[in-house]
C-alpha cells in the first residue's frame, strides 16, 4: 500500500474524530467496516476485529477496498443494487446479504448500512458509511435453487467448506436465509452503540477532506481562478454529494469559512433557519437539468449572521465539451457598485465567464478522462 | 469555409452603396444606448505616448475585461447565442506543431451570413453583411477618454464616434465578438487610428486570453474595417514557436520585428515591450501599404496587444480559400465528426501553406517591413 494511499484512509476518520477513535472501535467486538463516500472508489477505511475474525482477512488486506470484494457468485445482484441505492440516497438499509470469506466459502449475514454524519457541520453531511454485520444462522432446510442433486444439497446443508457452495456445473445452491428479528434488532444495537461511540470522539470542526481526499485541480486551473476576486466556489457534480473543490478568497471573505474549512463540503452549509426549500428545490432541478440559476437566498455566514445570497450557479464545460464543475457566484444583496461603476451583477456574470474561460483550456487538466472512471 | 467568390454571389444584392448604408445603420444605431466604456486618456506625447503598457492588475479588477465576459455570458444565458460554444469539444492534434481541433457542427461561415429580419440595416456589404445585427446584440461602445483612469457609464446614448462591440452569435470560442470602430462612417483601410484604438482595446482588456483577429481580402470591396476576439485559454499554436530576429533588438525600447520559425505559413511578429503606439503605427502603416497592392492577409493581437502577428497569404484565386485569422493561428473548426476525427498536422500544415508567401514574396515583404519600420521610428 502506498503511504499516501493509507494516510488517507487514516486521515477519513482522525480528521472528523480524534486520534483515539480507532482504539475505541477496536473495544468493540462485532463485526463492522467503515467506508468513505469521498475517496474514489468507496473504500473500507476501517475494519473491525469481529469483521476480520468471521471473513478470516488481516486488516491490510481490505483497508482502501471497496466491501464488494466480500461478495461473490452466490451474492444476489439485487440485493447489491439495493445497497448501491441506499448509498445514493444516503440512508439506512438492511438486508440479507451472502458474502465470501476469505478462504472462498459463503456465509449469510444480516448487512445492516447507515449513513454517518460529520461531526463537525451540525451533522449535515455524510462523511462515511457504517455497515454491521452480523451472521444469519440456519433455520430451514428450504433449497431455493431446484437445479441441484440430493446429494449436492446434503452437502450443502452440512457446509462441509468453501467448494459446497457451488455444484459441478457452477451453478449456485446456497439456500436463502433471512434475517430474523433476532438478529434486525442486534444489528441495530450495534450500529446505534458505533455511532454513539464515533459521536464522543467527534471533532467540532471537521478537517476532513483537505485536499488529500479531493482531487487536485491543475496548478494551471488554480492560477486561472485565482486570478478571480469574487465571491465564488465550484463544486464537482461528478463526486458524491457535490462537494466544494475550489474556494476564492472572495468566498472567505464573504461567508468567513476559511478555505479549508468548505473543501469537500456540500454548499448546503450556508443554509439556516429561513432559507426557502422551493429556492433549493429550484436549484436542484436546474443542476439536474444542466440548466444555470440566478436566485435570492437566506444565507448564514460563519459567525451565524444572515445575508442575502444573490446567487448564480452555471455548469462549466471542460476542452471536451462535458460539464467538469458547476460554478457558484455569490453576492451580498447589500453591496454596491465598485468605484468604476460596474454592478455587483456585473461582476458576478464576469466571475462567471471568466470561469467558463479558465476551465475550457486545453492545459488546464480538467479532461474528460478524469472522470471516465 | 466559404470562398470570397461564393460570399460575393450571395451576397451582391448587398453591395450597392454600402458606405451608404453604414452611415444609415450607425444613425440607426445612435438612437440606442448601451454601456459605454470610456478609455483612460492618453498620454501626452512626452510622457511616452499612450504610453507604456499600464496594467489595472493592482486594483484587482479589469473593467473592461469584466464588463466584455458579463456582457457576454449575460446574452449567453439569454438564450440570443445559436449554441453553447463550450459543449464543443475541442483537442489538440498530435504532433509537434499542436494544432488546436474544434467538433463544431453548428458553426459554419454560411450560417454566419444568413442574416434574420432585424429592425436595423446590415453594417456595409460583403463579410460584415453576414453578422446578424440588432439591438440586442450590442455588448457595449467604447469611445476615448480624458480621464486617467477609465470610466463606465451603465447606459448612455451612441456617442458620435467610437467602436462598437457586438456579439457573435455563432460564436468559435468562449466570448467571441465583433470589434467595429466607427466614425461619421465606417473606415475602408486600417488605418492608423483605428489601429490604434484597437490596440489600445487590447491593453485595456487586460487579460492574457484575449486575443484579437483581423482579416482583410481585397476582393470583398469596400469593406468596413471591423475586428474580432474572443478568450482562449491558452495560446494558439503559432505563438508558442521559436523566433528568428528581423529587426531591432529585445533589449531596446522601440519595436521588434521577428519571423516565426519552421511554420507552415510563413508569418511575421511585430512587438515592443513599452510602445504601443509605436507599434500601432508600424503595423498600420504595413498594413495600408498591403491593402494599397491589393494583398490578402490576417493579423492576430495577443498579450494585451503587445504582439501582432502578421499573415500574408497569396492572391485569392478560385480554387483557394482564404484563412481567417484564427486559422492562421493554428486553429480548426471541423463541422463533421468524421473530419475531426481523422485530421491531422499534415493536412492542417497542408492548408496552412497553401495560403503562404513563397521565399521570394516573403523576402519582399519583411523588407518592406524593415523600410517601413525605419521610416516610422527613426524620426
Amino acid at each position: 500500500m502506498e503511504t499516501n494511499e493509507h494516510r488517507t484512509l487514516t486521515e477519513s476518520l482522525t480528521s472528523c474524530y480524534s486520534d483515539w477513535v480507532h482504539d475505541a472501535l477496536d473495544d468493540i467486538p462485532d463485526a463492522f467496516l467503515i467506508t468513505d463516500p469521498a475517496i474514489p472508489g468507496h473504500p473500507i477505511v476501517f475494519a473491525s476485529r469481529g469483521f476480520l475474525a468471521m471473513s478470516g482477512y488481516a486488516s491490510a488486506e481490505v483497508l482502501g477496498r471497496n466491501a464488494r470484494i466480500f461478495q461473490g457468485p452466490g451474492t444476489s445482484r439485487r440485493s447489491v443494487m439495493e445497497i448501491r441505492e441506499a448509498i445514493r440516497e444516503e440512508r439506512t438499509l438492511q438486508i440479507s446479504l451472502l458474502n465470501y470469506r476469505r478462504d472462498g466459502s459463503p456465509h449469510w449475514i444480516l448487512f445492516h448500512l447507515c449513513p454517518v454524519f460529520a461531526p463537525g457541520d451540525g451533522h449535515r453531511h455524510v462523511a462515511h458509511f457504517l455497515s454491521v454485520q452480523v451472521p444469519i444462522p440456519k433455520r430451514s432446510r428450504r433449497t431455493l435453487v431446484v437445479s441441484t442433486t440430493c446429494r449436492d444439497a446434503l452437502r450443502m446443508d452440512a457446509d462441509l467448506g468453501p467448494d459446497l457452495a457451488v455444484d459441478d456445473s457452477g451453478l449456485e445452491v446456497e439456500e436463502w436465509r433471512e434475517a430474523g428479528e433476532r438478529e434486525k434488532e442486534k444489528a441495530a444495537s450495534v450500529a446505534g452503540e458505533i455511532v454513539s461511540a464515533l459521536a464522543r470522539y467527534g471533532k467540532l470542526a471537521s478537517r476532513k477532506r483537505t485536499g488529500v481526499v479531493l482531487p487536485p485541480l491543475s496548478s494551471a486551473l488554480n492560477i486561472s481562478l485565482g486570478r478571480i476576486k469574487q465571491s465564488f466556489v465550484l463544486t464537482d457534480p461528478h463526486l458524491p454529494d457535490m462537494p466544494i473543490v475550489y474556494a476564492s478568497d472572495g468566498f472567505s471573505s464573504l461567508t468567513g469559512y476559511s478555505r479549508h474549512e468548505v473543501l469537500g463540503r456540500n454548499c448546503r452549509f450556508l443554509n439556516g433557519p429561513g432559507t426557502d426549500t422551493k429556492v433549493l428545490n429550484l436549484i436542484r432541478d436546474n443542476i439536474k437539468a444542466e440548466k444555470a440559476s440566478a436566485v435570492r437566498l437566506l444565507n448564514y455566514r460563519k459567525d451565524g449572521s444572515p445575508f442575502w445570497n444573490l446567487l448564480h450557479i452555471s455548469p462549466v464545460r471542460n476542452a471536451s465539451g462535458k460539464i467538469a464543475f458547476y460554478v457558484g457566484v455569490q453576492i451580498d444583496e447589500g453591496s454596491k457598485s465598485d468605484e468604476h461603476g460596474l454592478s455587483p451583477e456585473m461582476r458576478q456574470l464576469g466571475a462567471v465567464g471568466q470561469v467558463k474561460v479558465a476551465v475550457r483550456s486545453l492545459s488546464s487538466g480538467v479532461g474528460s478522462s478524469r472522470f471516465s472512471s | 469555409m466559404v470562398s470570397v467568390k461564393q460570399l460575393e454571389s450571395a451576397y451582391s444584392f448587398l453591395k450597392l452603396n454600402s458606405t451608404e448604408q453604414l452611415k444609415w445603420h450607425i444613425m440607426a444605431l445612435k438612437g440606442s444606448n448601451a454601456p459605454l466604456y470610456r478609455l483612460k486618456a492618453p498620454l501626452s506625447e512626452e510622457a511616452g505616448a499612450f504610453g507604456e503598457f499600464s496594467s489595472n492588475a493592482e486594483e484587482g479588477q479589469n473593467l473592461l475585461g469584466t464588463l466584455l465576459l458579463a456582457q457576454w455570458e449575460d446574452r449567453a444565458w439569454k438564450g440570443q447565442l445559436k449554441y453553447d460554444v463550450t459543449s464543443c469539444e475541442t483537442k489538440v492534434i498530435s504532433g509537434g506543431m499542436k494544432f488546436i481541433a474544434q467538433l463544431n457542427e453548428q458553426w459554419s461561415s454560411n450560417s454566419l451570413a444568413l442574416f434574420e429580419n432585424t429592425d436595423i440595416q446590415p453594417l456595409g456589404s460583403s463579410r460584415m453583411t453576414n453578422v446578424k445585427i440588432c439591438r440586442d446584440n450590442i455588448l457595449l461602445c467604447i469611445t476615448r477618454g480624458e480621464s486617467e483612469s477609465p470610466e463606465l457609464i451603465p447606459s448612455a446614448v451612441l456617442p458620435r464616434e467610437g467602436t462598437l462591440v457586438f456579439v457573435n452569435a455563432n460564436p468559435i470560442e468562449y466570448g467571441h465578438i465583433y470589434v467595429v470602430p466607427y466614425k461619421c462612417g465606417p473606415s475602408e483601410v486600417l488605418d492608423k487610428v483605428s489601429l490604434e484604438y484597437i490596440s489600445q482595446i487590447a491593453v485595456e482588456v487586460d487579460d492574457c486570453f484575449f486575443r484579437m483577429f483581423y482579416e482583410y481580402a481585397p476582393s470583398t470591396n469596400s469593406c468596413p474595417v471591423y475586428f474580432q476576439a474572443n478568450f482562449f485559454a491558452g495560446a494558439l499554436p503559432v505563438e508558442l514557436l521559436e523566433l528568428i530576429p528581423v529587426y531591432g533588438d529585445s533589449f531596446e525600447k522601440g519595436l521588434q520585428i521577428l519571423e516565426v520559425a519552421q511554420y507552415p505559413i510563413k508569418t511575421l511578429l511585430f512587438t515592443s515591450k513599452e510602445n504601443p503606439k509605436l507599434l500601432a503605427g508600424v503595423v498600420s502603416e504595413i498594413c495600408s501599404v498591403l491593402q494599397e497592392h491589393n494583398a490578402v492577409f490576417s493579423l492576430l493581437i495577443t498579450d494585451n496587444g503587445r504582439k501582432f502577428f502578421l499573415f500574408p497569404q497569396v492572391q485569392s484565386s478560385s480554387t483557394v480559400c482564404h484563412l481567417s485569422a484564427w486559422e492562421c493561428g493554428g486553429y480548426f473548426i471541423f463541422n463533421k465528426v468524421t473530419e475531426f476525427e481523422h485530421t491531422s498536422e499534415e493536412e492542417i500544415s497542408n492548408r496552412l501553406a497553401s495560403v503562404s508567401l513563397d521565399d521570394e514574396g516573403f523576402q519582399a515583404l519583411k523588407q518592406l517591413c524593415c523600410c517601413i519600420a525605419n521610416k516610422v521610428v527613426v524620426p
